[in-house]
Order: structure tokens, then sequence, then C-alpha cells
């Protein structure tokens, strides 16, 4: 009993790492949405309103891009947050795309959000038409798209779960192979 | 509270994966330290639990609260961020003593035959031994909070989603391994001498006084991102970024402090010494209980059957599913259902997405009953409308006549599925409510007509093509009907459960609950567990691929390995799980519409007649004959053709499985939400106007497709793994060699790894949305 109890005591110090990998595989598996804010692409002052252009991922790519907008007073930098925001996406020899940018679909509530999916990568000018009582503005600016990643990278994730497990089952299967060999081989030197 | 807080104190990123991940934690470490409580109440105090669920919140508040949401917009949320994974969560979760908690709280077959081997493995106990050592512990902590403080990394981590997530779990693991030393969970050994931590923990706080400092006292901005993002806190860049450093110096070196407090306290006293050694003898056989392998000396092999968990016993549940007439009133909501779809599809409007019979059976029905399969068992057997007709048959009919014995067999059903999966995609059932109408209308003339002329519950065994469906499918459910205690069945002498009493009938597809190993034909209508005078048939947890393993001979049924239909049903439900939502993939769609142009077709009966006679019928008869060759090559080995394609492709259900709950989770997923404009209609059509008018633009995905799809690659999978679990638990029991198994199996996970390659190929594919108006 002693034996095993030192044995196990030792056997403990394995667990460290499988707490610090469990822990890490956990949060790196959650955490693969396409989270609004990203890196700042323009930031322009026109009327009463000052405001950041956003966008994930980064540097943004063809395929689903998070366009967020940040919209401050510009007197004071007070964010606004009761205006009406539609953004649209356009470049030459494709049909544009607009969509409402809302609170609703930004995880950071100050920003205003819209998820398109962006056909082409190339320059696609985005602009922005904002609404606040009688005060209304537009802004645009230049935004570089480079070419999409494959679909299997977006989801790597999930896709590597099966080789990691079988990888771990080998080596599981192999321990108990070797333990079962030792313990024949030392039933034959008793 | 100003709008602006009150917006940003909304900026929660709750993640069900995270959420779902936390709770399961949380759960396994409950269950885990309630168990040991009762053995060690000395070691396991209710302190233990309350440190686990304050490192559960600390985490979350760092990742989902929103700290994270404004991380890129101020350094001093970003900073707090980084407080809590590196000096908050390590330290309480190695306050709670977690690792014999979770390892109790897994199941035990967890954690003696998966995790085991690895708790007792000397290389990685050294290994452990040298990652835990204070020096190495000290320096990766420092060279971490460093290395990812420079500004190019820092710079790295804010652009990158991924490189974000790297960071903190650097700072995650290299926090428990530093706070290690400190606390020394129990029961692991100090390396050093108890003092030497004092100067570890100054060494540590000089590191992060410096790193403070520095961001303090430094006259520019140190990471550009907060110089372009926009301020809105009343704070300048260089005021935000004093900020952070303030918060890392100050609440850091207070945990520093407060540690060296407690461990100084700890040297000067004697009392720890006195203490720890009598709590660890006192824990030993808390230990035996937990890990120790059944060749260890000192235990013992149970001879007795462990005791699973019983659906039945369940509170609420179990007194629903025991209740005489629980069955009967869920038969008659489904008739009920399908006489309104039947209606419908031959009254109501004849586009699909909006009638009743081209939304419920296609979209709900088939979703929910797969779900039903994968979370408990075959619950649509158990409800399935179609069977009260069939009495209505028996009583009308003669009902005399015994099944043919040349068709007991699923010959016909295999037939029957076959015409039924082609037809569903060459008639487009799916598009026609008409047809969907007639359908269920031949399923109720066919039951009744059939258990009306012959004897037991033939059409559910040999014709059903549901319920073949549903029987093999079910071969993965986690319940199954089984005898609680097989002493007491081979005590009764009666056998009410397959020969019924009085009040009761049996098993009508002539299943002994005793000698019953599996799912299959078992329809779950309960009459065994209603008819044993003894309560002895429970719903019992059952190991996901156990069903799928043993070859007991059963009655009425034979050996499943030596029954070849049974095989070549699982094949045909296997590959019909991939070339049933192929064929609706915009790549396979457009390939059939080319095919059909190139030759003039005027229909496409014949591309796609051809297309499911191919890829369901002849690739796989190839493909598994050429497996059965290449394995029996390879292996050496002498098996018998026949049994070792029928083992095998019986491996290969939960795969088929997985596909089929992925693709009906999609539809179900993205058009559940169709039934409530079709519902309105259905109701406006007959002048009710309860509900209003249908707004057809109302209906949407329930969740985000990208979240769909992560679930769809997860659950296919789950399936692949389990499948080649199945596969070398075979090879295994047909070669006593490692290399012989090997040979057996390879074939077969190709086979499977090649099944899952175009599952995936699939699931990337734009998907054609029915049952939706578009």
């Amino acid at each position: 009993m002693r034996e095993y109890a030192k044995g196990f005591t030792a056997n403990v110090k394995a667990n460290a790492i499988g707490i610090v990998l469990l822990s890490g595989a956990c949060v790196l598996w959650t955490k693969g949405a396409l989270a609004d804010g990203g890196t700042v692409q323009f930031t322009q002052t026109t009327g009463p309103f000052a405001v950041t252009v956003f966008a994930t991922p980064s540097p943004p790519r063809a395929g689903p891009v998070d366009i967020s907008l940040m919209i401050q007073q510009s007197n004071n930098q007070k964010p606004l947050l009761d205006c009406d925001v539609e953004i649209e996406l356009s470049k030459e020899g494709e049909s544009s795309i607009r969509s409402k940018a809302t609170h609703e679909a930004a995880q950071n509530k100050l920003f205003y959000a819209a998820q398109v999916r962006v056909p082409e990568p190339g320059v696609w000018e985005v602009e922005a038409a904002i609404r606040r009582g009688e005060d209304s503005a537009k802004v645009s600016g230049p935004i570089m798209l480079a070419a999409s990643s494959p679909v299997l990278l977006s989801y790597w994730r999930s896709v590597a779960i099966p080789p990691v497990f079988i990888s771990l089952f080998a080596l599981n299967q192999w321990l108990k192979r070797r333990r079962t060999e030792g313990q024949k081989r030392e039933h034959r030197s008793h | 509270m100003n709008s602006v807080a009150e917006a940003a104190l909304k900026s929660w990123i709750l993640d069900p994966t995270l959420i779902g991940a936390m709770t399961l934690s949380g759960l396994i470490y409950l269950r885990g330290w309630l168990r040991l409580r009762q053995q060690v109440p000395e070691r396991f105090g209710a302190g233990r639990p309350l440190s686990f669920f304050a490192c559960l919140t600390s985490i979350f508040l760092a990742i989902s609260s929103p700290l994270d949401a404004f991380g890129n917009l101020l350094l001093i949320a970003h900073m707090i961020q980084h407080l809590l994974l590196m000096m908050v969560a390590p330290p309480l979760l190695l306050l709670s003593d977690p690792f014999l908690p979770m390892l109790r709280g897994l199941p035990a077959g967890i954690s003696k035959h998966w995790l085991g081997p690895f708790l007792s493995w000397s290389a990685l106990s050294r290994f452990g031994c040298r990652l835990t050592h204070p020096v190495v512990c000290c320096l990766g902590f420092v060279c971490t909070t460093i290395a990812w403080h420079l500004p190019p990394m820092y710079e790295l981590a804010l652009r990158s989603q991924t490189l974000h997530v790297v960071e903190h779990v650097c700072f995650l693991a290299t926090g428990v391994l530093f706070w290690w030393p400190v606390i020394e969970p129990w029961p692991s050994k100090a390396q050093w001498p108890r003092w030497t931590i004092i100067p570890y923990l100054f060494l540590a706080d000089f590191q992060n006084t410096a790193l403070s400092a520095y961001l303090i006292f430094c006259d520019r901005i140190v990471y550009p991102t907060y110089a372009a993002a926009p301020r809105f806190s009343g704070m300048s860049a260089l005021e935000d970024q004093a900020a952070a450093g303030a918060t890392m110096w100050v609440p850091g070196s207070i945990i520093f402090l407060v540690a060296v407090g407690i461990i100084t306290i700890n040297v000067l006293s004697s009392r720890r010494r006195a203490v720890r050694p009598s709590t660890v003898r006192m824990a030993l056989p808390v230990l035996k209980a937990t890990f120790m392998p059944a060749s260890l000396p000192g235990s013992k092999q149970s001879k007795t059957r462990r005791v699973d968990s019983d659906l039945l016993s369940f509170p609420i549940i179990g007194a629903l599913i025991r209740y005489r007439y629980t069955r009967r009133i869920a038969q008659t909501v489904m008739l009920a259902l399908a006489l309104i779809i039947i209606a419908d599809g031959l009254f109501g409007h004849q586009m699909s997405s909006m009638n009743l019979a081209g939304v419920l059976p296609w979209t709900h029905w088939r979703g929910l009953s797969i779900i039903a399969i994968l979370i408990a068992g075959n619950f649509f057997c158990m409800a399935c409308p179609f069977t009260l007709t069939r009495d209505i048959g028996r009583r009308v009919l003669p009902a005399r006549w015994r099944w043919p014995k040349r068709m007991r067999s699923k010959w016909l059903a295999v037939g029957l599925l076959a015409v039924y999966l082609w037809a569903y995609e060459a008639f487009s059932l799916w598009d026609s409510p008409w047809l969907t109408a007639w359908l269920i209308i031949g399923y109720f003339v066919a039951s009744f007509v059939v258990d009306g002329l012959f004897k037991g519950a033939s059409f559910c065994k040999y014709v059903c093509p549901i319920g073949q469906f549903n029987f093999v499918q079910s071969l993965v459910s986690p319940v199954e009907v089984k005898a609680r205690n097989l002493d007491v069945c081979a005590s009764c002498t009666t056998h009410e459960c397959i020969r019924g009493s009085k009040v009761q009938r049996g098993c009508e597809l002539q299943l002994f609950v005793p000698r019953k190993s599996s799912n299959l034909d078992c329809t779950l209508c309960l009459d065994c567990i209603h008819a044993c005078p003894h309560e002895n048939v429970g719903l019992i947890s059952s190991s996901p691929a156990s069903q799928l393993i043993p070859d007991r001979s059963r009655k009425s049924f034979g050996r499943p390995t030596r029954r070849l239909d049974v095989a070549v049903l699982a094949l045909l439900l296997v590959v019909g799980a991939f070339v049933n939502a192929a064929g609706m993939v915009a790549p396979v769609m457009t390939w059939e519409q080319r095919l059909q142009s190139r030759f003039g077709l005027s229909s496409s009966l014949p591309v796609v007649t051809l297309f499911y006679t191919v890829a369901m019928l002849l690739v796989p008869a190839v493909v598994a004959s050429s497996c059965v060759v290449v394995s029996r090559s390879l292996s050496g080995s002498s098996v018998q053709w026949q049994k070792l394609a029928s083992s095998f492709v019986m491996a290969l259900v939960p795969l088929g499985f997985s596909m089929w709950v992925a693709h009906f989770a999609y539809h179900l997923f993205t058009g559940a939400s169709a039934i409530v404009p079709v519902l309105k209609r259905v109701e406006d059509d007959v002048g009710i106007s309860l509900l209003g008018k249908p707004d057809w633009s109302s209906t949407g995905a329930m969740i985000p497709l990208e979240w769909l799809t992560s679930i769809q690659i997860l659950l296919l999978g789950a399936g692949l793994l389990l499948t080649l679990y199945v596969c070398w638990r075979t090879a295994s029991s047909f070669a006593s060699k490692t290399q012989s198994a090997f040979g057996l199996l390879l074939p077969w996970a190709v086979f499977a790894v090649a099944l899952y390659a175009v599952g995936i190929w699939i699931l990337f594919q734009p998907m054609q949305m029915r049952g939706m108006v578009m």
C-alpha cells in the first residue's frame, strides 16, 4: 500500500500536465467565433459624428466579415447608442452588399455590428449611413480584403479532435499492453 | 447608471460551448467531491468546491464578461483579464485540490481504463515532476508574462483571435504551474524546502513590479492598437496605460505578499508538519478505490453486475414512462397529428414549405426522433401511430397466420428502405405534400393489413422501413431495455416478459429480456416492463459502443454476426446517410443537372436512379467486399468471410448515425420556425384567426450557421471515433496478436475515414434549404 501511495503521489504530477492541457484545450476550443471589434480600418469625423470602423478577421478576408462601427459625438467623444446605421459594401463589377448594423449583432454593445459575406477579395468601399433624429451623415472608406482562407481552416478546432483522440487512444493501448507485459515478466520471474 | 455604462455592462459574450464545458467540469467536480466527502470529510470540506467554483467564475469573468469585449479598446480591461487568468483562477483551482474530485466524478470506466494508464505512466510522471519543479515553474511564468507583453507579440495577439486564445491559455497554464509549488495541491509533495517559496514569490513579484512600472512611467504608448482605438472613457491612451500598469502592480503584488505572509506563518509554525502526513494516511483507501487497477495486488474484480442507472428510477421522467397509458396517449397524439398532416397534404396549399405535410414529417419529426435516439432511445417507435391501426386490424381481420418462414429476415425491409431512399430524392417526396400524405396513408394501410393477417408484430419486425432505421440507429443509444438483475430472471419460471400475462401482453417481437443484448428489434413498447411481475426490467444506461461489440446468440434473432441481412441493412443505412445528404448539396445537384442535359434527358429520374444505384448499392458492396479480402490477406486470418463482414459493418453504424443526426439536425435547426407561419396558414384556411396572419419572412435558423457547422463536425468526429473504437475491439476479438488485429482493422478504418472525409466535404457545401420559404 505504501509503495502504491508513493507511486500515486508521483503520478499526481502528471495531473498537472493533464489539467494544463485540458484547460487550454477547453478555452482554445470554445473561443473560436467571429467576434466584433478587430482592427481599426478608418476613422472619420463628419457633422456631429466621429465614426471608427473596425473589421474582423484581421486582416479581413473574403467570406464572412464582421463590420463594426463605434459612433461618438464629435465634440465630447461620448458614444452614441441610438443611431440607425446601414452599411453598404461595394466594388466595381460586383453587386453591392447592404446590411443594417445593430447593437444586437455586436458583442461590445457600444458598437453597431453587421455580419456580411463578401464574395471576392480586393479593395471594397465601405459606406455607412448614420441617422440620429434630425442628424444624418455618411462616412466611407476603403477596406482591403485578402483571399478567403479554406473553409477547413475556419473549423480546424472541430476537425482536429478525431486525430487527437486517436493518438491518445493509441498511446493508451500501448501503455496498457506494456503494463500487462511487465506484469507477465514479473510473474514469470517469481 | 448612464446608458453608456449600461451598454458596456451588457457586453457579455455568452458562448454556449464555454458555458457547457464549465457546467460539465463543475458537475464532475461536485459529483467527485460529494463521494470523497463521505470518505474523507476532513480533507474535502466545503471550502474546496467554493474554491473550485470561484476559479470557474474568474475564468468566466475573464473571457466572457465585458472585459473581453473591451480588451481591444482599453488596456486596463485587458490587464484585468490577464490578472484573473494568472493570479486569481490558478491558485483558486489548486486550492480546490481538484485531482481526486475530478477523477472520482468521472465515470469509473473512464478513470480506470482511459486515464489510468496515463496516470501510472512513469515517463509522464517524470515529466510532471520536472514540469512542476520550482525553477521551471518560475521561469515559465516570468518568461510567458514578459514575452506576451512585448509590443510585437501583444499586437499579434490583439489582431488574431486564435493567437489571443493561445495567449490566454499560456497565462492560465503557466499560472497553474507557478502556483503549484506555492500551494502544493494534495497529494503532491514539495520538491524544495518550504522557506524557499518566499524568495520564489519575491522574484515573481519583482518581475511584476518591473513590468508594471514600465507601463506606468513610460511616456509613450507602448501598444499602437490603443493609440488608434477611439477614446470614450474620459481617459487618454497614456492614462489608460498607466492605469493598466497600476492594476497589474497593486493587486498583483498584494496577491504575492498575501501568499508570502501565509507561507511565512506556515514555516514558523509546526502545525503543518504535524497535520499533513496523517491526512495522507487517512486518505489512502480513497485513492485505492479510485485508481486501483484490477491487476494490482489487493484489488478484487467484482463478480456481480455493476449497478447502472435506470431511466425508470428518475423522479418525474421515470414515473411518466412507467405510467400504463403513457404509450397510448403518445400514440393518440401522433395519430391526431398524422391525420391533420394527411388532410393538409391532400387538401392544403401544395407548396411544401407552406404545408404541414411538407414541414412536420420532413423537418420536425425526422430531426426530433433522431435526436431522441441520440440522447435516450427509440422513442418514435414507442409513440408510433401506425401501431394503433395495427391493433384495429387484429380485431377486424383474422390475424392467425405466421409470417412466412422464408421471409423471416430483414431482406424485405432492406429492399423497401433502398426504394424509399431512392424515391425520396427521385420523386422529391419532401417537396410534395400530396405524395407525403399518400405515403402516410400507405403506412396505415400496410400496418393494418400485415398485422391484421399475421401473428405477432410482423409489420414492425419484417416490413416497416422506419422501424428498421430506428432499430439500427438505436444501437448507439445510451439507454436499453434490460434486466435489472439477471439472478431474478434466472429464478423466474413464468417469463411474463415474453409470454405475457392475463392483463398484459409480452414482447411481440419475441425478444427475451435476459438474453437481449442490444436495441435491435426493440420498439421500446415497454410491454416487458409492464408485464414483469418482479419489476426487474428497466431502461438501463449502456455505454455507446457496448451494443455493437457483443456477439451473443439471442432468442428469435440468432447471432448478429451470422445475419448477413442485418449487416446489409446496417451498411445500407450507413452509406445511405451520406448519399441522402449528398443528394441535396449544390455540387452533386449541379453534376446531376449537367449529366441530364448532356444526355438530353427530359427528367432527372434516370440520373438520380443511376446515382443511387452506384453510390448506395454498388460502391458499398464493392468496398465492403474489398475490405474483407484485404483484411484477411493483411492479417492472415481465416475468419469466415460473412462473419468478418457482418462484424465490421456493424462497427460502421455510429458513423452513419452521426451523419444522419448532423443532416437532420441541420434541417431541424434551420427550418423549425417554419411551423409557425404554416400553422397560421392552416388556421386561416379553416376560418379561425387565433394566431393571426402568417408572416413567411419570419422563418430563420434557430442558431448561427457557424455554430451549427461546428456541432455537425463534432458529431461526425464523435461517430468516427466510436466506429474506429468498435472496429479495434472487433479486430482484437478476432486476433490475439496486435499485428494481425491491425491487419484486420486497417481496410475498415480507411473506409471509415473516407466516409468521414466525404461527410466533412458534404457539410462544407451549400445545402438546399428544404421545408423553408426562401
